[in-house]
């Protein structure tokens, strides 16, 4: 490359800086013009326009550094991070102000006081039921009592 | 991309699996589909770390076989059961622990299709 950099001259250069301009060079030969541009000093309106264009393009086509790259995914992570804990701790917050008492009535919402005379009420009823349950299960174990000792003594 | 859009599904299954859906089918009852509904009475209460929720049915038999049904799917976890026809109508009960908590679950049910349906137990059982 340097060999021929020796033999090159500004028209050749300028010829390549339209055809770089127009878009009309591979990857390969614009790597190679932008490596003789940068090493020469030639001096001429499109070759320095050329270089300004060269540049640019460096440095919109330059990857981001791998640290910013890492910050990035560390922003990203730590987004989803607070997101994951707000959201728990909606949820938490939800469960806990709940409303402490609420009923529907044949379709209609009932907060309040009324909503807490037939909670209550409801409690009470329930634990009627679980009073019977446990009644009928003594009952019950002690019909079994009954019949086992009944058997027992037959036997004797 | 292609990651932040795995991370997003993480965060959004950690989310859903931190509200996650009913423990007991009998909880699914009270997800709001008996709301609006006419015949059916519903009450949530919470008091001193207790948990209540119950329903009072006024014939309406549908809705007493989804409960019955929704009993029978959690029955395999009681860890007590008991289900006797009463003067007043037909009781079925059960005991689910959870948490070293127990959840009782009680249905009085009679013949037109009416009842009374309930779930209680401490908050940490629910959990």
């Amino acid at each position: 490359m340097k060999q021929a950099m020796r033999y090159i001259t500004v028209e050749e250069i300028e010829q390549l800086c339209r055809l770089y301009m127009d878009c009309r060079l591979s990857v390969l030969e614009e790597t190679e013009l932008e490596y003789v541009l940068l090493r020469s000093e030639m001096d001429s309106p499109l070759i320095n326009d050329t270089r300004m264009l060269m540049k640019i393009s460096r440095q919109v086509n330059r990857p981001m550094p791998r640290k910013n790259l890492l910050l990035t995914w560390g922003w990203r992570v730590a987004a989803a991070v607070v997101f994951l804990i707000g959201s728990i701790a909606l949820l938490q917050n939800r469960t806990t102000s709940e409303t402490d008492c609420i009923a529907y009535v044949e379709g209609i919402e009932v907060g309040g006081e009324e909503a807490k005379v037939i909670a209550e009420a409801d409690v009470a009823r329930m634990e009627k039921f679980m009073l019977m349950v446990e009644k009928q299960r003594a009952t019950e174990q002690a019909k079994v009592e009954q019949f086992m000792n009944h058997n027992n003594s037959s036997r004797r | 991309m292609k990651r932040l859009f795995i991370l997003l599904l993480c965060v959004v299954s950690a989310v859903s699996i931190y509200a996650n859906p009913p423990m007991l089918n009998v909880e699914s009852l009270f997800d709001g589909r008996y709301n609006d509904n006419k015949s059916v009475i519903i009450s949530i209460y919470k008091n001193n770390g207790n948990y209540y929720r119950g329903l009072t049915i006024k014939r309406n038999p549908e809705i007493i076989k989804q409960i019955a049904a929704a009993i029978a799917k959690d029955q395999s976890r009681a860890k007590g059961f008991s289900d006797y026809q009463g003067e007043d109508g037909h009781y079925t009960s059960l005991q689910i622990e959870n948490n070293g908590e127990i959840i009782y679950i009680g249905l009085q049910r009679d013949k037109v299709g009416s009842g009374f349906f309930f779930i209680q137990g401490k908050g940490k059982a629910f959990k």
